[in-house]
């Protein structure tokens, strides 16, 4: 099964950007785009962590509607909480940055403006999340753990 | 007894004596008339000429030997009818002469009796009712003060036939000034001329106020002395007050024997209870003695005169009030259309000055001095309102004066500004609206020299010696305007209120603009947020698009077109930076303040993590040298350091270049030529951080541009670009902070940017 990569994003190009450095970076890895922090919320309403259950989570930070924040706040407190957060974001001010990783967020990263810049920050984000952290489990894989580690009850 | 410097009762005046000359016991009476005390009808002293004057039967002891039973009982009755008032009748003597009787009575019960021989007197030969009735019409019908002088003037002159007549006016410093005279066509006129209070006496004054009309018919007279000396039963000397014919002072003959005045008279004029002036009479060729009637007509005509003087003098007072409260009301309406003070109060030149009658004003409100008329320059209005304050001589109140070198002994009085009229409008920042006139000598004829009134005598003394010249003199003692009108400080209470007024509506309509402004600029500050945030989204788009290109088409395209690609990429990294330079200083003007207590090591430190390599890589060196506490945003603050440091490392030729920050103190900061800073610095601030480096400097003319914002001084690629709003938004974060920045630098030495920060509100 491939990586799942979420992506809540409202520009257009942005998120052109990221299918394409993706795409070509990690062929294997699939992207679920959200325009907007609502729709993502109405669709993990629906869903389970059985189920669905993406590698990373990338927020933008301004969003109509709800921002980054509240997305890290909404999924904090979700059966997604394990899953990394990263967060982008056009500029960098040193407040946002702190309550971003106050609220659980894996990274912060400003968004690259095309060049070489562009394609390191998509081969970094893919090295590390796809090839070197060690992916978030999912309720099922409790079951690999000894009978004492588990959870009294799973999801 | 000749000589006149040794009459009776005088010894030779001197300066000692001056103010005390005791010229109310003289001892002694002028030869024209005789004088007789009685007590209980005794003659109890006589003045020793009164055989003279009645003829020879003058070897009695009571007043009825003397004058006959009629005129004393006449006498008698005289100084008894009214109040202690001389009385006068016209007697016949036993003689069979004529005599003119005078006569008062005492506190004790004394009689006083004067008897003046009518024959060698001076009257005209009809009656001269007529004159007094016409002289009393035309005073009755003069329409200023000026008129009512010269009809007393005329009519003394025509009914006394006195050589000269003078109308003389006492200024509120007791100097005199000639206003009005009848003179004969031969004599030099004295009129305008100005006499130094000394030449009338305090003592003088006071007498003249009480007995209104004196009399010397020859200057030259030999003293008559009065036997006895003292009252034969109390022992004490003869208070001749009210006895018209009592000696003069010998140095008052000397006087008008120097003016080679032979005769002289004086009347009195007074105006609600205050000696207004004189009317005073010469003679020269001869003695002159205008009889007993014609002087009391001419004491009446002349009481006439001070009554309208007095009504004349509410009049013009009332006119002078009118005339500023129309100005006042001129200057309210000019203040109304004028936003600022200084050009409001300056607006109508004449209006300022019209308000107190001066001969130039200013207006002097925070170090800005705003001149009209005839004023000292603005340096020397400005030392002048700061000694003013220094010598806190006002406690809020104005200053009125018309010797401000008394107030101010630094006060090097420059012509135009002798007498000072300061009116403060805040004393703790030495505004003021100040008033002046110049030195009177600029406008004032002195008859005589003031100052050779005093002579040494050989025996090391001094002595009053009445003034020898009369040739016009220009008082030389400098210093000293015309006095100020009386109104003064009530016009200035007026006034002031009504600029408190304007500042009031001022300060209204400020706080209303700063409100505005304040709401305006927040707007602005997000806007510029908000447009430098959604500018980045379609320049990244723009930029990622060309990136994708170069990818995908790059091998289809030339070399030009890459090269135009690979432009586009660098321009939209230039436009990211200004955008993000525009985001910085927004948000600078948007976020609160997060101030803690630190200090500037502390903030060093972490600016040096920030710098990071740029140290290593231009080889430079960061040192702090002065640590000390800071009450800051330390993110903001860091900002500042980092974008200082940064710029003095970058714009450096030195082989190491070398960044010194530390704390000083604000009187440590040097005033070098290349300055940008405001012009005061609290002693009480908090301590300047400085920032210095020895870098390429900055242009003396270039100083004021280094924190314009998006202005450079080099080119773009010259040391390592920048966008060029590093120092605006260094001073945004200062100012945030309540603090100032500013820099001094010297071109290819080094620059040192200093700020402070403000404390707490």
């Amino acid at each position: 099964m491939s990586d799942l990569v979420v992506l809540v994003e409202d520009a257009g190009a942005d998120v052109m950007t990221a299918r394409r450095m993706l795409g070509k970076l990690y062929p294997d890895v699939t992207l679920e785009h959200f325009a907007d922090g609502e729709q993502l919320l109405e669709a993990v309403a629906e869903r389970s962590p059985t189920s669905w259950w993406p590698r990373l989570f990338l927020f933008d930070l301004n969003l109509p509607g709800r921002s980054g924040i509240d997305l890290l706040r909404a999924i904090g407190d979700s059966p997604w909480a394990a899953i990394p957060k990263v967060v982008l974001s056009g500029s960098a001010s040193a407040g946002e940055v702190q309550r971003c990783y106050d609220l659980g967020a894996a990274g912060y990263l400003t968004k690259p403006m095309g060049g070489e810049q562009l394609k390191r920050t998509w081969e970094t984000i893919g090295r590390y999340w796809f090839e070197h952290a060690a992916p978030a489990l999912r309720p099922d894989g409790y079951e690999w753990l000894a009978d004492g580690e588990r959870p009294a009850s799973g999801p | 007894m000749n000589d006149p410097t040794t009459g009776p009762a005088f010894g030779a005046a001197t300066i000692d004596d001056c103010e005390r000359e005791q010229i109310h016991i003289p001892g002694s009476v002028q030869p024209h008339a005789a004088l007789v005390v009685v007590r209980d009808g005794a003659v109890v002293q006589r003045s020793t000429n009164l055989e003279a004057v009645l003829g020879g039967t003058a070897d009695a002891s009571t007043l009825t030997d003397l004058v006959g039973a009629d005129v004393a009982s006449l006498v008698e009755s005289l100084a008894r009818s009214g109040d202690r008032k001389r009385q006068h009748r016209r007697v016949t003597a036993p003689s069979g002469d004529e005599l003119d009787v005078s006569c008062t009575a005492t506190d004790d019960g004394r009689l006083l009796v004067e008897l003046e021989p009518v024959a060698g007197a001076r009257e005209p030969a009809r009656d001269f009712q007529d004159l007094v009735t016409e002289a009393l019409t035309r005073i009755n019908t003069a329409t200023t003060s000026a008129a009512v002088v010269e009809e007393v003037v005329a009519f003394v002159q025509e009914l006394t036939g006195f050589d000269r007549v003078m109308g003389y006016r006492f200024a509120r410093d007791d100097h005199g000034e000639v206003v009005a005279e009848r003179r004969r066509d031969d004599l030099e006129p004295f009129l305008g001329l100005h006499y130094p209070a000394s030449d009338i006496p305090a003592q003088a004054r006071r007498l003249y106020l009480e007995h209104w009309l004196r009399l010397i018919p020859d200057a030259a007279y030999t003293p008559v002395p009065v036997e006895p000396t003292l009252d034969p039963d109390t022992g004490a000397p003869l208070d001749m007050s009210s006895v018209a014919v009592r000696s003069v002072s010998p140095i008052h003959c000397e006087y008008l024997a120097n003016m080679g005045v032979r005769a002289s008279m004086s009347i009195s004029l007074v105006v609600e209870g205050r000696l207004w002036g004189l009317v005073a009479c010469h003679h020269y060729d001869g003695p002159h003695r205008p009889s007993v009637a014609v002087r009391e007509a001419c004491e009446f005509v002349a009481l006439a005169a001070s009554v309208m003087l007095g009504a004349r003098r509410s009049e013009e007072r009332t006119a002078r009030d009118g005339e500023v409260q129309r100005i006042q009301r001129l200057l309210a309406e000019k203040l109304l259309l004028h936003t600022d003070l200084v050009d409001g109060l300056t607006a109508d030149p004449d209006a300022l000055l019209g308000l107190l009658d001066a001969s130039g004003a200013a207006v002097v409100v925070g170090g800005r001095v705003q001149t009209v008329g005839a004023t000292p320059t603005d340096d020397e209005l400005r030392a002048l309102c700061e000694s003013l304050a220094d010598a806190d001589l006002e406690a809020g109140e104005p200053v009125v004066t018309d010797c401000l070198a008394e107030l101010v002994p630094s006060w090097n009085a420059p012509d135009t500004a002798a007498g000072v009229v300061a009116l403060p409008l805040s004393s703790l920042q030495r505004n003021y609206v100040v008033w002046v006139r110049p030195e009177s000598r600029r406008e004032v004829r002195w008859a005589g020299e003031p100052a050779k009134a005093i002579v040494r005598t050989d025996d090391g003394g001094t002595r009053l010696a009445p003034r020898g010249s009369f040739a016009e003199w220009v008082e030389t003692v400098g210093g000293r305007s015309r006095p100020w009108d009386d109104a003064a400080p009530q016009i200035l209470a007026e006034t002031k209120s009504m600029i408190a007024t304007h500042l009031t509506r001022s300060a209204e309509q400020l706080a209303q603009l700063n409100a505005e402004l304040v709401r305006s600029n927040a707007e602005l500050d997000a806007f510029a947020y908000v447009a430098a945030h959604d500018l980045k989204e379609p320049l990244r788009g723009l930029a990622n698009y060309a990136t994708f290109l170069a990818e995908d088409y790059g091998d289809v395209l030339d070399d030009d077109g890459r090269m135009q690609l690979d432009l586009m990429l660098k321009l939209s990294e230039r436009m990211t930076g200004l955008l993000t330079s525009l985001l910085d200083y927004a948000r600078i003007g948007r976020s609160d303040l997060q101030r803690t207590d630190t200090t500037l090591g502390a903030l060093l430190d972490d600016t040096r993590s920030f710098l990071g390599g740029r140290l290593a890589d231009t080889g430079g060196e960061l040192v702090l040298e002065n640590d000390g506490p800071l009450d800051a945003d330390p993110e903001l603050l860091i900002h500042v350091l980092l974008n200082l440091i940064s710029n003095g490392l970058k714009y450096n030729d030195s082989d190491t270049p070398v960044v010194r920050v530390g704390l000083t103190v604000p009187s440590a900061t040097e005033r070098g030529a290349t300055l940008l800073r405001p012009s005061v610095i609290d002693e009480h601030e908090p301590p300047v951080v400085y920032v210095r480096d020895n870098g390429i400097g900055v242009p003396a003319d270039r100083i004021e541009e280094v924190f314009r914002v998006f202005r450079r001084l080099h080119n773009e690629q010259a040391y390592g670009g920048g966008t060029g709003a590093g120092l605006t938004i260094a001073r945004r974060v200062v100012e945030r902070h309540g603090g100032v920045i500013w820099l001094e630098s010297t071109e290819g030495e080094g620059s040192t940017f200093y700020f402070t920060i403000g404390s707490r509100p």
